[in-house]
């Protein structure tokens, strides 16, 4: 049961990151917008529903497979590292570094921004019930 | 192939065996994830350095190496260990970075001399 919820939830993910990529691509960008909106979008929401969302959801499984499963596989890390690879290849060091500082340090803050949202959405539901 | 058919059962086993992994190495330390992220990266390296790439492209690399390596748990582990040990942060944090870096540039170059 936990297999099929780590899997289905992986499928999930990559399914959504290979959509809001094909959706963000711009080809004429160099830049790679597309995997750094992903991997900051899915912080933010982690951080979010490891607040909030986990107690909404209760189900080990399905928070094992919103978790593990989609999210986690939603964002990558192997990509994020082609691509300073590709940049730095194509002699963009600028980029590669704007890239990598922008992925690292917003992505910290993304978590705890995420977090903090969950604190005060819960607390929102707390008043309402 | 179908492209979504291709990243989805790809993205699953990525899932699932980052879920293995992390199972059995991340206990006092994420080592299970850091692991998966080196290790993707690498082979993720490897892929775009080899020429013919389109259906491997897709299973492989968005699919299973997507899904395997992950940057959100990387970003929320970061802020637990937080927690626990500030100087553990910084470890995981630049061993990560600096080895998933060197790791997909290593693959690059051995894709690139093969």
């Amino acid at each position: 049961m936990k297999v099929l919820a780590v899997a289905i939830g992986g499928m999930i993910g990559a399914l959504l990151r290979l959509w809001i990529g094909i959706l963000l691509f711009n080809p004429e960008a160099a830049f790679p917008y597309p995997t750094l909106i992903i991997n900051l979008m899915g912080s933010f929401f982690l951080g979010w529903f490891v607040i909030h969302g986990a107690k909404m959801v209760r189900n080990k499984h399905y928070i094992l497979g919103i978790q593990t499963g989609i999210i986690a596989s939603f964002t990558t890390f192997s990509s994020f590292n082609a691509e300073l690879l590709l940049l730095m290849k194509d002699e963009r060091y600028t980029m590669a570094l704007m890239y990598f500082v922008i992925s690292t340090v917003i992505g910290i803050a993304a978590i705890l921004l995420g977090m903090k949202f969950g604190s005060a959405t819960l607390d929102k539901v707390g008043e309402d019930l | 192939m179908n492209l979504s058919v291709a990243v989805a059962s790809g993205g699953a086993i990525g899932a699932l065996v980052r879920y293995f992994v992390c199972q059995k190495l991340n206990a006092r330390f994420p080592w299970g994830t850091f692991l998966v992220n080196v290790l993707g990266s690498f082979l993720l390296g490897w892929l775009i350095g080899e020429e013919r790439r389109e259906i491997l492209n897709s299973f492989v690399g968005m699919g299973f190496l997507g899904a395997l390596t992950t940057f959100s748990t990387l970003q929320y582990e970061a802020v637990s260990l937080y927690k626990k040990s500030q100087r553990s942060v910084l470890y995981y944090l630049f061993s990560t970075y600096a080895l998933g870096l060197l790791a997909a540039w290593t693959g690059f170059m051995i894709a690139a001399k093969l």
